[in-house]
C-alpha cells in the first residue's frame, strides 16, 4: 500500500515539473501597475557603453555590446537625467536622494521615515555625478535640482542650470533659489554658485572661453571664467520697465565672439550685446523670428519667420538686414557653411526647401513631395535626409495621391537639387549617418523590425533585421551605432554598419522588479 | 483564534485509536504583504495544489510530508503617463509570473474527538523553490525579452486543523477531509535580477484523501 502511495506522489511531482515550453502559457490572472517606468529609453552613449536610467529600480546601468550590463553605484542617489560630456568619455548624471529630518539611527529607509515620523520629514537632496568607465568619478552637491549643463569646448568648465523644457517635476522643500547657476571646474571638482537672475536657461561662451554669457529672464549676465572666481563682469538688462518680462528665445555669438545675438519670445526685437564695450543695440525685425543661425564662413546670420515668407540676412559689421522673399514661410534653418537650408516643419502643409547662399544672397527653391518633419545634414554636408509626413490627400488615384497618404524619407542633394523621395511603411523615427566607404543613412521606422540602410548616392537600400521594434538610433564609439527598442524590460542593439552585425543586450531594466525599500541618504 | 486553541488542545487529548497514516490531495494558500507579490501574483495569497502523505509513528504522532505547486501571473502595465495620455515608458506591458514548488515536512500531533472527527496540530519545516518568468513579447515563444530566474528559501509553518472521516468499520482505509489554518513564513527568496521576495502571514490548507 505504501509503495503505491509513494509511486503516486512521485508521478504527481513529475507531472507538475514537466512542461513542453514554459513560455507557451504564462499564467495571467490579473493586472498590475508600475508607478515608474522600468527604464528610460532616452539613453546616453559614452566610449565605454550606453548608459540608461532605471526609474523603477532607482539605478543607473551601463549596457555594453558584449551582452552585459553593470550597475553604477550611486549610493542612495537615483539618476534623474543623463547627459553626455563633450568628449564622449563620460556621462553626467543629475541625481536626487531622499533625506529624513531625524537623527534616529534606526530610520534608514524612506518607508521607516514615513511610518515613524510622517511625510513632512522627508525631502530630497540633489547632486551631479560624473560617471566614467562604469563608476562614479566625481559628485557635486546641488542646492537646486539642476537638470542641464553646458560645457566649454575644451570640456574644462561646465555650467549647470535648470531647463524647464525638460519637463521635470520640481519638489520644493523649503526654499528653492532659481536665480543661480553653478560653475564647475571639472578638473579640480570645485563648484561656484553665481547669481545670474531668474530662470537662467541658456549659456554661451566667447571664442577664447574667457567669458560665459548667461541668459535669464529680462537680463543677460557675463561671467569671467579667466580669473577662477567667476565674478560677474557686467549685467545687461533686456528691459527698463520692471512690469515687462523679456524671455530670450534663441541666442548665438557672432564668429568673432564679440557680439551676442538674442531673439525674444513673441517679439521682433533682436538684441545685440557688445561684450567688449558693454553696449546694447536693438534691431527691429518685421515680426518674431522662429529660428536663426550664425554662419562663420560668410560672417552673416540667417533669420526666418514662421508667419512670414521672408528670410533676413544680417551682416555682423553694421548689423544691416537684407530681406529676401520666399514663396512659403520657413520655420527652421540649417547651416551648411556659407549656405543655409531653409525649411518648414510646422503643421502647415508646406513643401518648399530653400538653399540660400548667405554671401551672394542667391536663393534656390526645391520642392518636396510631402511636408518635412525633420531635416538633417550628412556628416560631409554633401546631402541632407528629410523625414516627411502624410498630408491632406488630393483624393486622386495618382502617384501624387499615393505620396500624400504615406510617410516618406527623402535624400536631398541640395547642391544639384536632386531629390530622391521614398515612401515608407510607417513613420520614420530614428536617423543616423555612417561614414564608411559608402555613406549611408540608417533609418528606423515606427513599429517595424527592420533597420533601413539608405545609400545616400543612389537611394538604394538594404534592410537589417532587428530583434524588436526600435525607438531611436545613435552613434557609439568609432562608427558604431546603438538602437533602443520599444520593449518594457530594456533592450539595446549595437550595430556594426560595415558588417551588418547586430548584438543585443536585453532585460537590464528588470532589475529590482520586485521592489525594495528605498534607502535614505544618511550622514556619515 | 478561539477555535484554533480548542483544536490544538484537543489534539493533545488521548484518542480512542492510534494516529492513522494518510494520503491527501492538498490545496493551500499562503498570504504575503510583500510589494513584489503585486507584480507577479494575484490577490494577497499564493494558491497551490499538491499531495500530502502522513506516516503514523505512534498513538498520537505521525510525520507529514507534502509537495505543492502553484503558478500565478499578471499582465503588468506601466502607470507613467504623459500629457498626451500615452505612456512615457518603453513597451506597453509585459507578463510576469511566479511558479512555486513547496516541500514541507514535520510532525503532526493528533487526537480523536469522536469516531468522525480528529483535531491536530502540526509544525513543519518548508523549502520553497520558485521561478519568476517575465516576458515582454509573449506572442513569440523564443525571443530576447524573456527572462527567468530562480530563488529558494527555507521556512516554517505552524498550523492547527480538524479532519473528518467516515468510521473504518473493518475496512483498511476510509475517506477523509481536512482543514488547517495557521501561520507560514519563509526567508527571502533571492532572485538575481528581480530582487527579493518572501512569504509571511496567514496559512491555510485543505484537502481530501484517505486514512489507513
Amino acid at each position: 500500500m505504501r509503495r503505491a502511495l509513494f509511486t503516486g506522489i512521485g508521478l504527481l511531482g513529475l507531472a507538475a515539473l514537466s512542461a513542453c515550453n514554459p513560455w507557451d502559457k504564462i499564467p495571467d490572472d490579473g493586472s498590475a501597475y508600475l508607478e515608474d517606468a522600468l527604464w528610460d529609453a532616452d539613453v546616453v552613449a559614452a566610449s565605454d557603453g550606453v548608459y540608461a536610467r532605471l526609474p523603477h529600480a532607482r539605478e543607473l546601468v551601463r549596457v555594453t555590446p558584449e551582452g552585459n550590463f553593470d550597475v553604477v553605484d550611486l549610493g542612495a542617489f537615483a539618476p534623474r537625467r543623463l547627459l553626455p560630456t563633450p568628449d564622449g568619455a563620460a556621462v553626467l548624471a543629475f541625481t536626487s536622494a531622499p533625506v529624513c529630518d531625524t537623527t534616529d539611527p534606526d530610520i534608514e529607509t524612506v518607508e521607516d521615515c514615513w511610518e515613524e515620523l510622517g511625510e513632512d520629514f522627508l525631502s530630497d537632496t540633489y547632486a551631479l555625478s560624473i560617471v566614467r568607465d562604469g563608476e562614479e568619478d566625481a559628485r557635486f552637491d546641488l542646492s537646486v535640482p539642476f537638470n542641464a549643463v553646458q560645457f566649454t569646448a575644451d570640456g574644462q568648465t561646465a555650467v549647470a542650470y535648470l531647463d524647464y523644457e525638460a519637463g521635470l517635476d520640481l519638489d520644493i522643500d523649503g526654499v528653492l533659489n532659481l536665480t543661480e547657476v553653478l560653475f564647475i571646474d571639472v578638473a579640480s571638482g570645485e563648484a561656484h554658485s553665481v547669481p545670474v537672475g531668474f530662470s537662467a536657461d541658456r549659456v554661451l561662451f566667447n571664442a577664447d572661453e574667457t567669458k560665459a554669457v548667461v541668459l535669464s529672464r529680462s537680463q543677460v549676465v557675463v561671467v569671467n571664467l579667466a580669473s577662477g572666481d567667476y565674478e560677474t563682469l557686467v549685467t545687461y538688462p533686456l528691459t527698463l520697465d520692471a512690469d515687462d518680462t523679456v524671455s530670450p528665445l534663441d541666442a548665438a555669438l557672432t564668429p568673432d565672439g564679440r557680439y551676442a545675438l538674442i531673439t525674444i519670445e513673441g517679439s521682433g526685437d533682436l538684441y545685440i550685446l557688445d561684450l567688449e564695450v558693454e553696449a546694447i543695440n536693438l534691431v527691429s525685425l518685421e515680426s518674431a523670428p522662429s529660428d536663426m543661425v550664425v554662419d562663420s564662413e560668410s560672417d552673416r546670420t540667417a533669420i526666418v519667420y514662421s508667419g512670414r515668407p521672408e528670410v533676413d540676412i544680417l551682416e555682423h559689421q553694421y548689423f544691416d538686414v537684407e530681406t529676401l522673399t520666399l514663396e512659403e514661410p520657413a520655420t527652421d534653418v540649417l547651416n551648411v557653411g556659407g549656405v543655409a537650408l531653409l525649411h518648414n516643419i510646422s503643421s502647415s502643409d508646406r513643401h518648399d526647401l530653400y538653399r540660400l547662399d548667405l554671401t551672394s544672397g542667391e536663393l534656390v527653391e526645391m520642392r518636396m513631395e510631402n511636408p518635412i518633419t525633420r531635416l538633417e545634414l550628412s556628416p560631409d554636408k554633401a546631402t541632407a535626409v528629410a523625414f516627411m509626413r502624410p498630408e491632406k490627400s488630393s483624393g486622386d488615384n495618382t502617384l501624387e495621391g499615393y505620396y500624400d497618404d504615406n510617410y516618406g524619407v527623402a535624400i536631398v542633394d541640395f547642391w544639384t537639387e536632386d531629390i530622391i523621395s521614398l515612401v515608407t511603411e510607417s513613420q520614420p523615427v530614428g536617423l543616423a549617418f555612417s561614414e564608411g566607404e559608402i555613406p549611408v543613412a540608417l533609418v528606423l521606422l515606427s513599429g517595424q523590425d527592420d533597420l533601413l540602410q539608405l545609400d545616400l548616392g543612389t537611394g538604394t537600400h538594404t534592410e537589417v533585421r532587428l530583434e524588436e521594434p526600435p525607438l531611436d538610433i545613435g552613434s557609439y564609439g568609432d562608427d558604431q551605432f546603438y538602437i533602443t527598442h520599444d520593449t518594457a524590460m530594456g533592450m539595446v542593439s549595437f550595430l556594426d554598419p560595415d558588417s551588418g552585425n547586430i548584438s543585443v543586450t536585453a532585460n537590464f531594466a528588470a532589475r529590482n522588479l520586485l521592489g525594495s525599500e528605498t534607502p535614505l541618504l544618511l550622514e556619515e | 483564534m478561539h477555535t484554533l486553541m480548542i483544536l490544538a488542545l484537543s489534539a493533545l487529548l488521548p484518542g480512542a485509536e492510534a494516529a492513522e497514516s494518510q494520503l491527501d490531495l492538498s490545496f493551500g494558500s499562503q498570504t504575503t504583504n510583500h510589494d513584489g507579490w503585486e507584480i507577479v501574483g494575484d490577490g494577497y495569497a499564493h494558491l497551490d495544489v499538491g499531495a500530502r502523505v502522513g506516516v503514523s509513528l505512534g498513538e498520537h504522532l505521525s510525520v507529514l510530508g507534502s509537495y505543492r505547486y502553484g503558478a500565478d501571473g499578471n499582465t503588468v502595465y506601466n502607470d507613467e503617463w504623459n500629457e498626451d495620455d500615452t505612456t512615457d515608458a518603453p513597451g506597453d506591458e509585459f507578463k510576469a509570473a511566479f511558479y512555486g514548488h513547496t516541500l514541507s515536512v514535520g510532525p503532526k500531533l493528533s487526537g480523536r474527538i469522536n469516531r468522525y472527527f480528529a483535531a491536530y496540530g502540526t509544525a513543519q519545516l518548508s523549502g520553497q523553490l520558485a521561478t519568476i518568468r517575465v516576458d515582454a513579447d509573449p506572442i513569440l515563444d523564443d525571443d530576447a525579452t524573456q527572462l527567468q530566474e530562480r530563488g529558494f528559501a527555507p521556512g516554517v509553518i505552524g498550523a492547527a486543523g480538524l479532519e473528518a472521516n467516515l468510521p473504518f468499520n473493518q475496512r483498511a482505509w476510509t475517506p477523509a477531509v481536512y482543514l488547517e489554518m495557521g501561520y507560514g513564513h519563509t526567508l527571502a527568496m533571492k532572485f538575481d535580477t528581480f530582487g527579493e521576495m518572501n512569504f509571511s502571514g496567514f496559512y491555510t490548507s485543505w484537502g481530501l484523501g484517505v486514512r489507513f
